[in-house]
C-alpha cells in the first residue's frame, strides 16, 4: 500500500444514516487492523453521508461530495457497506477517481503491505481471492455488515429456493414460518421470478446473516447464498438431494421432498393450506 | 425511443432454474421492459451480450430474437477475464460509443457478471456521461421524461424524472411475464441473424495504462463450515415422521410454533 502524505495507513468507513456509526462496518475495519503486527500504524476515519433526503437521492451531489472528502483524507482503504444505494456510490467514486473497486467483498486482509479481498466467485462454486494493486485509495464494498433490515437481525429464518418449484409453495413456507415468528429469506433464483422480495435474499446480492436458526427449504447451496448465511448457529437444510453443496454446511438435514415436509409440518401445527 | 439492453453471459452455477440455461430470468424481464416502451414509443430494441465466442452465447441471441427484440449483437471475446468489472464497464461504454450512438436508453437487468449490476451499470453511465437511475422498478415515458420508481427498501421508494438519454438498471419482475409469440419464433430463426463484433480490438482501444489501481484475481478459496459439528440426519420412516423430528428440533433449540 502507498502512503504518500500521513505516516500512518488510513482506513476509510463510509457510515450512513447521516454520521450515525455503522457500527459494523467500523468492526470490520478494526478487524483488519488487528491483524497487523503494527497497529499503530493505521488510523480509522469514518465518513458520513450528507442527509440524503435533502438532495432527493441524486446521487450525483452525494459522489461529489464523497470524492472532494476523500482527496483530502488520503485513505488507503474506502470500505462501503453493500447497501442499496452505496452500491452505486462505490462505483461511481472509484469510476472518478480511477481506482481499483471489490464488491460483494466478504473479507479485507493485509500481508506484507498488500491488500487481499475475498468474495464469491462468478460460477458460484467457491470463493475467490483478489489482490489490489497500485496507487490508493482501494474501495470496497463490504458485505457482511449488519444493517437496519428486519431479516440482517433476526434470530430464526425460514429460507427458501428453487426447490419449492412455484409460488404458492413459497406461500406455504410463509405460512409455516408465520407459526415460529421466522423471518423469511430466499434464494436468488426465486427473487429474480418474484416469490419473494428483494430485501428477503440471502446471499452475495442480498443480505449476509448470522440468526440462531437458519432452516434452508429447497435450496442448493450456491457458493453466493452460502457465503451470505453460513455464519449461522444452527443451520438445518431440506432438500431432495443429498448432493446439494447446502448439506456440506448443515448441522441438521432432511433429504426429502421440501414441498412434502412443509405441508407435514402444517398438518402436524394444525395449519391450514 | 432506441433502447440497448445490455444482457450477462450465463455461468455454469447451480443457482440457475432449468429455463436459465442461455439467458437468466432477470434478462428476460428487461428485455419485455424495453419491448413494452417500444409498444409505448416506436423505436427500435437491440440486445448486446458481451461474452465468450461460444455456441451458447449464439443460442442466448436466438432466445433473445423469440421474444421479439430488433437486433441481436455477440461482442465475442476468446479470452476475456468478466470478473474485472472495471474493465468490461469501460469496454461496454467504448463499444456503444463506436457501434450504437444512436440510443436513447441502456438498460441492465438485475444481475451482470459480477452478481449485481448496480456496479457495472453505474461504471457505464459515468463514462457515457449519462444519468443513470438503479434498482428501477419500473419505467414509463410520458414523452417528455423517463419516469422511474426507484427501490430503497421495501418500504421505501422514490420516483424519478430524467430527459434521455438515460440509462436504467432494472429489476423489474412483476407485470410484464409472457411467453414469446409464434410469430417471433418463426422470424427468429427463419429471418434473424446476429451482428458478431469481435471484443479484442474494442479493448485495445483502452490502454492498460488507463488503470492506474487494479483488483486482480489469485487465487480461489473453499469456503469452510463455521462450526466443526457432524451432520445429523432427520429422516423418519416417511415425511410425516421426519416432518415431527424437524418441529421437536426446532422445539430444542427452543421455538414452539404459536
Amino acid at each position: 500500500m502507498q502512503n504518500k502524505t500521513t505516516d500512518k495507513h488510513i482506513i476509510c468507513v463510509v457510515e450512513t444514516d447521516n454520521g450515525y456509526q455503522n457500527s459494523t462496518l467500523y468492526d470490520k475495519a478494526e478487524e483488519i487492523i488487528n491483524q497487523q503486527t503494527s497497529t499503530d500504524e493505521f488510523e480509522i476515519i469514518c465518513m458520513a453521508t450528507p442527509d440524503y433526503k435533502e438532495y432527493n437521492y441524486e446521487d450525483d451531489y452525494i459522489v461529489a461530495y464523497f470524492a472532494q472528502k476523500l482527496a483530502t483524507i488520503h485513505a488507503s482503504l474506502v470500505l462501503f457497506p453493500s447497501t442499496f444505494i452505496c452500491r452505486g456510490i462505490a462505483s461511481a467514486i472509484a469510476t472518478r477517481l480511477n481506482r481499483a473497486l471489490l464488491t460483494d467483498c466478504t473479507a479485507i486482509d493485509i500481508k506484507d503491505d498488500v491488500v487481499y479481498g475475498l468474495k464469491p466467485s462468478l460460477d458460484g462454486k467457491n470463493m475467490a481471492r483478489y489482490k489490489f494493486n497500485g496507487p490508493t485509495p482501494y474501495i470496497a464494498v463490504m458485505k457482511d455488515v449488519a444493517g437496519s433490515s428486519g431479516i440482517q437481525n433476526a434470530e430464526i429464518i425460514f429460507s427458501g429456493g428453487r426447490g419449492l418449484m412455484n409460488p404458492d409453495s413459497f406461500d406455504a413456507l410463509r405460512k409455516l414460518a408465520k407459526c415460529y415468528g421466522a423471518s423469511i429469506g430466499a434464494s436468488r433464483p426465486v427473487v429474480d421470478v418474484g416469490w419473494a422480495d428483494a430485501d428477503e435474499q440471502v446471499g452475495q446480492t442480498g443480505s449476509f446473516v448470522h440468526p440462531r436458526v437458519y432452516v434452508a427449504f429447497g435450496i442448493s447451496g450456491a457458493i453466493q447464498h452460502l457465503a451470505g448465511m453460513k455464519d449461522s448457529q444452527c443451520i438445518i437444510a431440506v432438500n431432495n438431494n443429498k448432493h446439494s453443496p447446502i448439506f456440506q454446511f448443515s448441522d441438521y438435514a432432511i433429504e426429502a421432498d421440501v414441498n412434502s415436509i412443509i405441508r407435514n409440518m402444517l398438518q402436524l401445527l394444525g395449519v391450514k393450506l | 425511443m432506441n433502447t440497448l439492453v445490455i444482457l450477462r453471459n450465463i455461468f455454469n452455477n447451480p443457482d440457475l432454474f432449468d429455463d436459465e440455461q442461455y439467458l437468466s430470468t432477470s434478462d428476460i424481464n428487461v428485455i419485455l421492459e424495453a419491448l413494452h416502451l417500444r409498444k409505448q414509443c416506436g423505436g427500435l430494441v437491440s440486445v448486446i451480450l458481451f461474452a465468450e465466442d461460444v455456441e451458447d452465447s449464439k443460442k442466448a441471441l436466438m432466445k433473445a430474437y423469440t421474444y421479439g427484440v430488433d437486433n441481436a449483437v455477440h461482442i465475442a471475446f476468446k479470452n476475456f477475464d468478466f470478473s474485472c468489472t472495471d474493465r468490461l464497464g469501460d469496454i461496454i461504454a467504448k463499444t456503444i460509443e463506436t457501434y450504437f450512438k444512436d440510443y436513447d436508453l441502456i438498460m441492465f437487468g438485475r444481475l451482470a457478471y459480477d452478481g449485481d449490476a448496480v456496479t457495472l451499470a453505474t461504471r457505464v453511465s459515468e463514462k457515457l456521461k449519462i444519468p443513470r437511475v438503479t434498482y428501477s422498478e419500473n419505467c414509463i415515458y410520458n414523452g417528455f421524461k423517463m419516469m422511474n420508481t426507484r427501490f430503497l427498501s421495501s418500504d421505501h421508494h422514490i420516483t424519478t424524472f430524467h430527459s434521455l438519454p438515460l440509462l436504467v438498471h432494472s429489476i423489474r419482475k412483476d407485470g410484464l411475464k409472457r411467453q414469446p409469440f409464434i410469430s417471433d419464433i418463426v422470424s427468429a430463426y427463419n429471418e434473424k441473424k446476429i451482428t458478431k463484433i469481435a471484443g479484442e480490438p474494442i479493448e485495445e482501444l483502452l490502454p492498460s495504462s488507463l488503470y492506474k489501481s487494479s483488483c486482480d484475481f489469485v487465487c480461489e478459496e473453499n469456503l469452510s463450515k463455521s462450526n466443526e459439528q457432524a451432520l445429523t440426519m432427520l429422516n423418519g420412516s416417511n415425511d410425516m415422521e421426519s416432518a415431527q423430528n424437524l418441529i421437536n428440533l426446532l422445539k430444542e433449540l427452543g421455538y414452539s410454533a404459536k
